[in-house]
């Protein structure tokens, strides 16, 4: 685990802390880390108010005084000699002495940290700040990344692992992503869900194995403000999509059920704009010949009088083909009722407006498989769809 | 009244409340077929949906959530949408066509899609959801009524169980949009009352669609463990029989569904598994199977490997489930790079998909099997094969350039052939904020050609170009304005227009 984590780190490192988190920084200063700590100068001697801080947003730089401990600092002179360096250009580069020096900004973290916690906790500088007796001067480069604090804000027992630990709330509970620097996202370490453009497709690899991890940033109308079925997202569907989703549809329609149900969302549009054509209840012929027309010869057995067209699954168009291969596509224009026309077992009264039924769509073998005894078992209503109760067949792969 | 006691409790801080209406207008045309096959008109069609979502967090007392507002988050949130259709869409002779989804259910249709008064970390260790909720997970996206619990034990494993009634279309104010698939209103139709399965062709259908569906399940799932992630689940639905009597010999009830999912994932530094299977008990097969891996490397170049096993399965009362014989198999790779230079990202990808067919079991056939050879059923010619492909390949690259923080421009160009039919072109986007926090435009040019495989025979193939334009306009803060439109040219229509109004109104307090 840990060297599992050490990877993870090194892998961190080469993309340097979150610039969202960590906003940049203006440090018009000139400092060697390495040379004090040579020295054997103590991290608090200087930074004396971290070991106190309990807020993110406590200024800890050291001031002029820090300084003036061991630097005969003299504002008087400028540029005074001393063994120890005293001229005001030593620490502030290219100050000539007049007006204000450049003045050090580093704002805020868009974080929550407690110092004074951490150090209470015998946890030493380096161990979030890294090996400091080579860095001369301290940036942005220093702060600690999130897979630094994983290493310890795990849950359990040794440090909580919420989100909201670290980083700021909404007050819906999920993590504040908008900050006037940008937008937070994921780097991808913690479950290789960096969120490029490309994720916007690839996402639900991530989504479907933990919806929780998603729900720390993200609330679940946002989910819902895409997979709901109204409206197309215009830089997910292309252009003319209407035109060009049937292939999509025949080869992967998986995808499209995240947001489309094929019975109550893709039948309904394509019977109305007579793209499939239903059996129509009650009337005295089924149009089923019409179905023909978008369908290439040789789709269907029979016509409607019983007469063949092509023999069974003989066609190379044969619909049997493509029904096995992906059902779906069949079921994003018919309903169970387009198949029952044909597929109704013949020991079932005939349906009032078609003389064509017992053509058996089970697959070789179908009574003796283990399927047969199991759909059976967990739901008989579906085979009196097609078969009598009193229909043998229907019960001859019973338990 | 429910709140009551909550809001006494929260004298010391007020909840915080937020209220979404977002309006979308919707017009564009649909070719329309007609009875001898052509597809030579367009139809109208208008689309009116209004959202209204409310929530209401942090709803205890400061005492409870802490300084930090980061436990016991006890919320509420609801999203009520009212979806109206117009235009000659709904008109004769089209909606004749489909009587079974008259005006009052395919349209003006107003919609509870999910209520929830939940919980988040109550008191360390609880987390529950109460009332209509949306469940994404391997199962599937499903959507019910009930009651959501998940404990997290100390020993890095939660358990979660939950109960409820599957939301169907027809029960009251439901939203079909997670509704499983495979059934539909057709229970009332002669040919799929069970009435003829007992030999009464003639009594009236009784509606099981219409029957609730009493769902309940449970997880085992892994927790704080920063490595692995892993979830164990169980669910099954079931619904009693419509319209049984004594000694019809229909059953008494039947499973709508019962499936058994396991998933993981793990962060072994720049090599991350993820994995998935779903075993469907009602069927007694393995119905999906996803597994996969991504690699990341220095300077954030990644690639991610796919492998997805899927066997369509259904709601336990559709025959689609007897028809669904055969899965596929699919294999994909994606190659992304990081981001190059100031701001340009490149991405790569191909899929390789096996549809399986039966065409060895139909050839090894007796002559005229699964029926008697008859004149009705003479014997078979053995040779043929689909006419259709078994695999579809596809390539798809792209890139992204970001505009110094204020946009993007993208490129994609993408080929696909095989099962399903054949497309290809590309299509060039982007958005750039012209005035900063205010406005937004946004543009895409794109051109296709496309041949779907079972349309050859009635040419059913074009070259499409399309074009759009849009503006999003902040008005003032939580007021957005934002307009779409896209005009498409082929050979079937000169233009064909699509224009898409929202209007999103969000208040905070």
């Amino acid at each position: 685990m840990t060297a599992a984590l050490l990877v993870t780190m090194l892998f961190l490192q080469a993309d340097g802390p979150s610039r969202v988190i960590f906003p940049e920084q203006s440090l018009p200063l000139r400092f060697s880390h390495a040379l004090h700590l040579k020295k054997n100068i103590a991290c608090d001697y200087c930074h004396t108010k971290a070991p106190e801080s309990t807020e993110a947003r406590d200024f800890l730089i050291p001031a002029e005084e820090a300084c003036s401990d061991c630097h005969p600092i003299d504002r008087a002179q400028p540029f005074k000699v001393a063994k120890v360096a005293a001229r005001c250009d030593a620490c502030h580069p290219g100050w000539q002495g007049q007006g204000q020096p450049p003045r050090v900004s580093v704002p805020t973290p868009h974080l929550k940290f407690n110092h004074k916690i951490h150090v209470s906790r015998g946890i030493a500088c380096q161990q979030c700040h890294g090996d400091m007796t080579k860095v001369e001067l301290a940036t942005r480069a220093q702060m600690p990344r999130m897979a630094t604090c994983l290493s310890c804000h795990v849950g359990g027992t040794k440090a909580p692992s919420r989100c909201g630990i670290c980083h700021l709330l909404q007050p819906a509970g999920t993590v504040q992503v908008e900050y006037a620097e940008g937008k937070l996202a994921p780097s991808g370490a913690i479950r290789g869900d960096a969120h490029t453009p490309s994720f916007r497709k690839d996402h639900a690899n991530v989504a479907r194995n933990d919806e929780q991890y998603c729900l720390n940033c993200h609330r679940k109308d946002e989910c819902l403000s895409c997979h709901n079925g109204v409206l197309k997202p215009f830089d997910f569907h292309g252009n003319d999509y209407v035109s060009i989703h049937s292939v999509d549809a025949r080869r992967d329609s998986i995808k499209c059920q995240a947001c489309h149900r094929l019975q109550t969302f893709c039948v309904g549009c394509h019977q109305r704009a007579g793209v499939a054509q239903d059996v129509s209840s009650g009337l005295p012929t089924a149009p089923i010949m019409r179905q023909i027309k978008f369908h290439p010869d040789g789709w269907v057995q029979r016509d409607l009088s019983g007469q063949p067209l092509t023999g069974f699954k003989t066609d190379p168009n044969h619909h049997a083909w493509q029904a096995q291969r992906n059902i779906r596509a069949c079921a994003a224009c018919h309903r169970e009722q387009t198949c029952l026309e044909c597929h109704m077992s013949a020991s079932m009264a005939p349906l009032p407006w078609t003389k064509i039924k017992g053509n058996n769509p089970h697959p070789p073998n179908w009574v003796e498989s283990g399927r047969c005894s199991t759909l059976v078992a967990h739901n008989k209503r579906v085979c009196f769809k097609c078969h009598a109760t009193i229909d043998n067949r229907a019960l001859a792969c019973m338990p | 009244m429910f709140f009551a006691p909550l809001a006494a409790a929260s004298i010391a801080r007020a909840a915080d409340f937020e209220v979404e209406a977002e309006t979308i207008g919707q017009g564009y045309q649909l070719r329309q077929c007609d009875d001898a096959g052509r597809c030579d008109t367009l139809l109208d069609r208008r689309r009116l949906t209004q959202y209204l979502n409310l929530h209401a967090f942090r709803i205890l007392p400061d005492d409870w959530t802490g300084p930090r507002h980061d436990r016991n988050h006890l919320y509420f949130t609801s999203s009520l949408r009212f979806d109206t259709d117009f235009g000659n869409y709904l008109n004769a002779p089209a909606s004749g066509r489909i009587p079974e989804l008259p005006r009052a259910q395919s349209a003006d249709e107003f919609q509870l899609l999910y209520a929830v008064l939940g919980g988040v970390d109550m008191f360390g260790f609880l987390d529950f959801q109460l009332g209509r909720q949306i469940v994404f997970d391997l199962m599937d996206f499903y959507s019910f009524d009930g009651l959501d619990v998940k404990v997290r034990l100390p020993w890095w494993v939660a358990l979660e169980a939950w109960s409820g009634l599957e939301v169907r279309d027809e029960a009251p104010i439901a939203s079909p949009i997670y509704e499983l698939d495979g059934t539909s209103r057709g229970s009332r139709d002669a040919a799929t009352c069970l009435r003829l399965a007992v030999g009464r062709p003639g009594d009236p259908c009784p509606d099981q669609h219409d029957m609730i569906a009493p769902t309940f399940g449970f997880a085992f799932e892994s927790w704080g463990i920063q490595i692995f992630h892993g979830r164990l689940a169980y669910r099954r639905t079931f619904s009693d029989t419509a319209g049984r009597t004594a000694g019809d010999g229909l059953p008494p009830q039947g499973f709508n569904e019962e499936k058994l999912s396991y998933t993981l994932n793990a962060n072994l530094g720049s090599f991350r598994p993820f994995g998935g299977l779903r075993y469907n008990l009602m069927l007694g097969a393995l119905d999906q199977i996803e597994g996969g891996v991504k690699l990341g490397f220095a300077a954030g170049h990644s690639v991610l490997g796919e492998y997805i096993y899927n066997a369509p399965s259904f709601d336990g009362d559709s025959i689609f489930n007897v028809f669904a014989v055969f899965a596929y198999n699919d294999l994909r790779l994606t190659y992304t790079t990081p981001e190059l230079g100031d701001g340009l990202r490149m991405w790569a990808s191909g899929f390789v998909r096996f549809f399986n067919d039966s065409t060895a079991d139909v050839h090894a056939l007796p002559a005229c099997s699964p029926m008697p050879c008859t004149p009705a059923n003479p014997p078979n010619n053995r040779t043929a094969t689909p006419a259709t492909d078994s695999e579809a390949v596809g390539v798809t690259a792209g890139g992204r350039y970001k505009l110094s923080g204020r946009g993007h421009v993208r490129a994609d160009a993408y080929y696909d052939n095989g099962f399903g039919g054949l497309r290809v072109g590309g299509d060039v986007s982007g958005r750039y904020q012209v005035v900063l926090d205010k406005l937004d435009l946004e543009g895409r040019l794109t051109l296709i050609h496309f041949e779907p495989d079972l349309q050859k025979q009635n040419g059913f193939e074009a070259t499409s170009f399309g074009a759009q334009a849009g503006a999003l306009y902040t008005m003032t803060q939580g007021v957005r304005l934002h307009l779409l439109v896209e005009e498409n040219n082929n050979r079937y229509y000169n233009y064909q227009l699509r224009a898409i109004a929202l209007l999103d109104l969000t208040f905070l307090r």
